[in-house]
């Protein structure tokens, strides 16, 4: 935002704090005042500005570089600024519903909350949040029971994303990502793996580093942030194990979807099998980015294999 | 089969097979688990050769250690036409730096072969690493521009025999001048991630978030 601050601080616009960007000395006043009054300082600024009409003396190319950076610096509440008028409501909604990471909870909210920002919408990813386990388990393969039930949460999650999603109609580009994972994943002995929402964020390296050295976790193999044990097969299976063999025949389609991405820091396997009916069901699906895990088991292998070739569609 | 499953209207797939060396030794030396476990790559013959002849319907395809170049080439009929296919990028095993040159001159001519019958063709790349070492063939034409350009790119040199620079030159034709480039890289290679990250690969191989996901479990995994 060089431009823009420079041209603020010039004698285009003297009326201007002299320290402060315009959209800056908006979200400060959050740090001041706390994030609970923000929004309401924020609507009385805007009220006031326009009375003095100094909002609307800027060029519109200014205003928008303004209400950009708004966006940009992502300031706690940023997008409750969707509220102070047509004009902001149009850059922050565009921005705030350009990509929506959810986890399988907030579905419903996607179905009766998001409405008109539908068109909006060019990214979904779908967290699908694996139950916590303990220290009982973290060295074990996945019970019968345990896998049963990722397998229904996982086939319920789906399930309700495309009966959502299949009564949007199609617009834009419209990409599905999806991803799950434990939060005990990387509590136990997988902690320098990234996983999911969290592990998205690469800002800060420094930090990251420093993060590291702190990991002590002796009793899974790691030491004044080294790691000094390999985890036990039982525990990497685990990490691997499939979450999803197959999906109910009756899924709905959807027809506003173009791409379909699943990345590798989805660790657990979704077969082919039901990923195959799932693209079979997205009617416009173009695009597809797939990065699954290597899957070693050999018995795994035969039955991945058997679903890559052999499954047919039901007619 | 793959080409039932995957619908036609499907244009761009990068299909890349995630890996870790340390995870396949950890799961090796754990004897109850050895004869369960089995590090080679999934793709059966049959899996290869439906996906050579789904290739004909993509615009855009890159897979990545699912299958190997050398396999993908030999499922490929010799009547196959690759009517809107632009770019093509593959992993091949037999990229090393020990392997015997004339393998590597092999594949070269085998996909120049195929890429006679691939008329849009823009873009294909071959590309492998390991553990210090990685390479790249990287042929590229721009359309309009008269010019098209064959690279060898890797932490190693290797000239390119007269046989795959002729058999290139008719894939880029008559028209387009072909430069042949030799680019050595610099850099150390620790993951996968390193090698696409040095290797400049064209986007499309993998998603970005994935490459520095790679690229720092990585450097993680060396301070661990």
């Amino acid at each position: 935002m060089l431009l823009p601050c420079f041209i603020l601080k010039s004698t285009f616009f003297p009326f201007l704090p002299p320290n402060y960007r315009l959209a800056s000395s908006y979200l400060n006043m959050s740090k001041r005042h706390g994030d609970n009054t923000f929004y309401g300082q924020m609507l009385r600024s805007a009220k006031k500005i326009r009375t003095s009409s100094s909002w609307i003396l800027l060029p519109v190319e200014v205003r928008s570089m303004i209400l950009e950076e708004i966006t940009l610096q992502k300031h706690p509440g940023w997008a409750s600024c969707a509220a102070v008028c047509k004009e902001w409501r149009a850059v922050i909604e565009r921005k705030n519903f350009h990509r929506l990471t959810l986890q399988a909870s907030c579905l419903e909210g996607l179905e009766n909350i998001v409405i008109r920002q539908r068109d909006l919408v060019q990214y979904i990813c779908l967290n699908i949040e694996l139950p916590r386990y303990t220290c009982r388990s973290c060295q074990q393969t996945e019970s019968m029971s345990w896998s049963s039930r990722h397998f229904s949460i996982t086939s319920k999650a789906i399930l309700k994303l495309f009966s959502v999603l299949s009564s949007w109609q199609p617009t834009g580009c419209l990409i599905l990502e999806l991803n799950a994972y434990s939060l005990s994943d990387s509590q136990h002995w997988f902690k320098n793996y990234h996983f999911g929402l969290e592990h998205e964020d690469f800002g800060d390296l420094v930090q990251q580093q420093e993060d590291t050295t702190r990991w002590h976790d002796p009793k899974h193999g790691w030491v004044n942030g080294q790691q000094v044990e390999a985890p036990c097969a039982q525990a990497i299976l685990r990490l691997f194990y499939p979450i999803c063999l197959s999906l109910p025949k009756n899924i709905p389609e959807v027809h506003a979807v173009t791409g379909f991405v699943l990345r590798r820091q989805l660790r657990r396997q979704i077969s082919p099998a039901a990923l195959w009916l799932l693209w079979e069901r997205l009617p416009r699906l173009e695009n597809i980015v797939y990065e699954p895990w290597r899957v070693w088991r050999r018995t795994w292998k035969i039955v991945y294999d058997r679903g890559k070739l052999l499954y047919r569609p039901p007619i | 089969m793959i080409q039932e499953a995957l619908p036609s209207h499907v244009r761009t797939v990068s299909v890349f097979e995630e890996f870790n060396d340390q995870l396949v030794l950890a799961l090796s030396s754990d004897t109850p688990y050895l004869s369960m476990i089995d590090p080679s790559p999934s793709a059966s013959p049959m899996l290869v050769k439906a996906l050579a002849s789904k290739s004909r319907n993509f615009e855009r395809l890159s897979i990545s250690y699912m299958i190997d170049a050398q396999q993908f080439f030999k499922s490929c009929q010799l009547s196959y036409i690759w009517h809107h296919l632009q770019s093509l990028t593959l992993t091949s095993s037999i990229l090393t730096q020990t392997a015997p040159q004339k393998e590597i001159s092999d594949l070269l001519c085998d996909a120049s072969l195929a890429a006679l019958n691939m008329p849009q063709l823009e873009s294909m790349v071959f590309w492998n690493s390991k553990h210090g070492e990685a390479c790249a063939v990287i042929y590229q034409r721009k359309k309009g521009s008269g010019h098209a350009s064959l690279t060898w790119r890797g932490t190693w040199d290797l000239e390119l025999s007269r046989d795959v620079v002729m058999s290139w030159q008719k894939v880029a034709s008559d028209s387009y001048h072909l430069r042949i480039k030799n680019e050595r890289v610099h850099g150390l290679i620790n993951s996968h991630g390193d090698a696409i990250h040095h290797l400049r690969l064209p986007t499309g191989v993998i998603d970005p978030v994935s490459l520095r996901q790679i690229r720092q479990e990585g450097m993680m995994q060396r301070m661990a």
